[in-house]
């Protein structure tokens, strides 16, 4: 508190500035600092009224904390039940317990305890020394069989044993078949689905299939592979369960091509913060012994994340054979279980070519023109992409989507639809956008080209044209696109502020022929500026949204300081259209009412986060009114003309004013006060 | 016949250790929980994350890690993971009309006379209006001291620097005191 003192304490006369009475209060000065202040409230009664408000203001607020809080907060709802479970479980998995520790633990206390007494006759030690015996017996016969691993160790091997098998073959091709089977608490039926992958491994290529009673058919890739277009009519449907395990999968940060590895689970496994977790034994159908690792996560989960999983390794060789995934559902739950029916992995020198074969290629132009391959005889080999980069997923930080929000904020891209920046579920960070001409594209482009590069970032920034032809290619040539355009017919010829708007316009000496243009335009203006308003507080919301009180918190400083700027830059945009648009319509409505809204103190940025959602609900309410009020409706008075718009009105700046206000202070903060 | 003490350590270790988390656990459960469900407003969760503080405690000090000052440690961790789990939850008053109405019910039958009955409900009214117009930070702040935590200790577990906690802190009594006197 050293600072306070330099800063605080003064020469005689003076009074200790009154954050000084309240460390004095709660002991932490230091001696020297405390001895001087004890000697000014020695003298100074105003100081010791000071002190002792501050003293009344804490012994009110713990005799509310006792009456009041304490007894509301005291019991917590399940009564502690779970921590002896939870310990238990931790003590378990954090270490292998030696058999010896197992067995001597609890006998050394007998034997300590024994010992201080009297020495236990002949037969007991005798006895005990069976025992031992016996005990130990079993449990090298048991460690034989399987032995207990705690969860972490099991992944480990398991991915030892998967890694060894690989190492084990010349250009290694994994090459599985699996039954996925799906529950769901909606209905009795099972789904069952025969799948079959393969993974080159070294040229990172992957391949599909399923089969069922029409026999076996490949898979076309998951996402549009643009460099191979393949003729999309003859391409299979992928299983609808197939499809929803897959996107289930990259949504839990599992792999979604290769399921039932250790790799996959560990990935999921390590994004869950707490969870509880359990290893037991089972026989597998065909009598081979597996141990189950079962996890769940502590805290209740979403609609489409994993609620329980449960991983099944061969205690033979560590292998995974299955595993078990109860999803969270609208419905209640689901439940997919992958089984491994065979696996192999085989050199690609041995494999048959087909699998990897290129696909024929189908000219975009004239589709019918290109011979369509039999589904069901030959496969069409499509590789999943071309060159795909297994997991681990490179992941977007929140300091990289700053980042690039502050570069396109230079070219003006933040604000409205134009461009989308969001990091999706796989970990990457999408941008993404149409945007008007080819050059505007350059722009965009040229603004990131710091950033493009970056292995998280997936960068999509097209002309219409460029979309169009796109959506053209992943358009079924069957599917006929028919648009309907439905005539707007007003209720109405006139705004609902036609006649202020018209006076007004004719006191400006608008001439008589001209009145119904500048009407036209001065509508026009007024909402262009108002939507663009909006555009502010959007982005401002977007901005506040998109960052987690964590992520905030743990963001490093430089991009702190960006992202608090681009809020106070685009608070100072929506001050800048709010001021214009009461300077054109004040005088329109001779009204104007002032602002009575208490803003709160913004001192953090979850306080940053509220108000900007307040302004949000404000925007949106003055955006609604003019809107009302300057388009083509039947609607009655507009409320634009109350002084409740204009109070809302004045409101918004106010709100825009301290948020750009607080964002300046924060900076300064972020600057000074991270160490 | 009798057993070697080394191979007694390892055992007897996890035991000593379980038995200390869950000595800890005992004494701060309450003050860590109560601070959860003030600050955050999230009684449910309050539960679960104390537990996983502790646990975590449990694994910290298996992995051979030192703590210096074991309460500030899992109070830091709690309000961590109160921070990752409790996101919707951010902006909750922990007293709504709904909840207050019912508490002011229950503590009615408190204080000796009517007219001092009266004077207290006044003083919680006020208090409470004083206590909801806290940000979040003076609210953390505000319940952290109450739980008999050092500034520089609350510094540690907010992530802030001491003057900050002492000024917030400063702040938070202005309030209550500006409510309760006008």
């Amino acid at each position: 508190m050293d600072n306070l003192l330099q800063n605080g304490l003064h020469g005689d006369g003076q009074h200790p500035p009154r954050e000084q009475l309240l460390l004095h209060v709660d002991r932490e000065l230091s001696p020297k600092e405390a001895a001087y202040i004890e000697t000014h409230l020695g003298v100074c009664w105003s100081c010791r009224a000071r002190v002792s408000k501050i003293e009344k203001s804490i012994a009110d607020f713990i005799e509310f904390d006792g009456a009041v809080l304490t007894p509301h907060l005291s019991s917590p709802p399940n009564g502690w039940r779970g921590f002896d479970r939870g310990l238990e479980q931790v003590v378990a998995e954090s270490g292998r317990r030696s058999w010896l520790s197992i067995v001597f633990g609890p006998l050394s206390r007998f034997f300590s305890r024994t010992r201080l007494i009297v020495m236990p006759p002949l037969w007991v030690r005798v006895a005990t020394g069976f025992l031992v015996a016996i005990i130990i017996t079993a449990l090298v016969l048991r460690s034989n069989q399987v032995p207990m691993v705690s969860a972490s160790e099991l992944l480990r091997n398991a991915t030892a044993a998967q890694a060894a098998k690989l190492h084990a073959t010349a250009e290694p091709v994994v090459h599985q078949k699996l039954q996925v089977r799906r529950l769901t608490s909606a209905s009795a039926r099972v789904e069952t689905t025969n799948w079959e992958t393969w993974h080159d491994t070294t040229k990172g290529r992957f391949r599909q299939s399923i089969e069922d009673s029409s026999g076996r058919r490949f898979l076309p890739p998951a996402n549009g592979d643009k460099t191979a277009k393949t003729d999309p009519a003859a391409e299979p449907v992928p299983p609808l369960v197939l499809v929803e395990l897959a996107q289930l999968l990259a949504a839990n940060r599992m792999d979604p091509q290769r399921p039932l590895s250790a790799a996959s689970y560990q990935s999921w496994r390590d994004s869950i913060e707490s969870k509880h977790e359990e290893v037991t034994r089972a026989q597998l159908t065909d009598q081979l012994d597996a141990l189950l690792l079962r996890t769940a996560p502590a805290s209740q989960v979403k609609v489409g994340q994993v609620a329980e999983a449960t991983l099944s390794v061969r205690a033979q060789d560590w292998l995974p054979c299955e595993l078990r995934l109860k999803i969270r559902a609208e419905e209640g739950e689901r439940i997919y279980e992958i089984t491994e029916q065979a696996s192999e992995v085989i050199s690609l020198a041995k494999l048959s070519p087909e699998i990897f074969a290129e696909p024929p290629i189908v000219e975009p132009p004239n589709p019918v023109a290109a011979p369509k391959p039999s589904p069901s005889s030959v496969p069409t080999p499509i590789p999943m992409k071309a060159n795909p980069a297994p997991p681990p997923i490179p992941m977007a930080t929140a300091e990289l989507e700053i980042e690039v929000l502050s570069l396109l904020n230079q070219v003006g891209a933040t604000l409205g639809e134009e461009v989308s920046v969001a990091r999706i579920l796989d970990g990457s960070l999408r941008v993404e956008g149409v945007v008007e001409t080819a050059e505007r594209q350059r722009e965009i482009l040229a603004a990131l080209a710091l950033a493009k590069d970056h292995p998280a970032i997936k960068l999509q920034i097209e002309t219409p044209e460029e979309a169009a032809a796109r959506l053209q290619q992943l358009r079924r040539p069957s599917d006929p696109v028919t648009v309907q355009i439905q005539e707007a017919s007003p209720t109405s010829s006139a705004i609902p502020l036609d006649a202020e708007v018209r006076r007004y316009l004719t006191a400006q000496a608008t001439p008589a022929d001209k009145l119904d243009e500048a009407v036209n335009q001065f509508a026009n203006r007024t909402l262009k500026r108002s939507r663009q308003a909006m555009l502010y507080v959007w982005s401002l919301r977007k901005l506040v949204e998109r960052f987690s009180p964590n992520d905030l918190r743990t963001l490093d400083p430089q991009a702190r300081t960006k992202w608090l700027a681009l809020i106070g830059e685009h608070a100072q945009g929506y001050q800048r259209e709010i001021a214009a648009l009461r300077q054109e319509l004040s005088p329109v409505l001779n009204v104007e009412a002032a602002a009575d809204e208490m803003v709160g103190e913004i001192a953090d940025e979850s306080d940053l986060a509220r108000a900007v959602l307040r302004l949000n609900e404000l925007g949106a309410a003055t955006d609604e009114a003019i809107r009302a009020a300057f388009t083509l409706s039947a609607s009655g008075s507009p409320a634009i003309k109350s002084p409740q718009f204009w109070r809302t009105l004045s409101n918004a700046m106010l709100l825009a004013q301290r948020i750009e206000k607080a964002s300046q202070q924060l900076k300064g903060a972020t600057n000074t006060e991270r160490r | 016949m009798y057993v070697e003490h080394d191979f007694l350590q390892p055992r007897q270790e996890t035991l000593k250790l379980e038995q200390k988390v869950t000595d800890y656990f005992e004494q701060w459960r309450e003050p860590v929980y109560r601070y959860l469900v003030a600050a955050f407003g999230a009684a449910a969760q309050a539960e679960d994350i104390t537990q996983e503080a502790f646990l975590q405690l449990y694994r910290y000090l298996h992995a051979g890690q030192s703590i210096a000052n074991v309460r500030a440690w899992v109070f830091r961790v709690a309000h961590n993971l109160a921070i990752n789990q409790i996101k919707s939850q951010q902006f909750v008053t922990p007293l709504d009309d709904e909840t207050w109405e019912a508490l002011r019910r229950s503590y009615q039958d408190a204080g000796p006379s009517p007219e001092q009955k009266l004077i207290q409900q006044e003083k919680f009214d006020r208090l409470r209006i004083a206590l909801s117009s806290l940000t979040i930070a003076e609210r953390q702040c505000l319940h952290l001291r109450t739980k008999g935590l050092r500034y520089r200790e609350i510094a540690e577990i907010l992530d802030l620097s001491t003057t900050t906690v002492a000024e917030t802190l400063y702040r938070v009594i202005e309030k209550l005191a500006k409510e309760s006197y006008g």
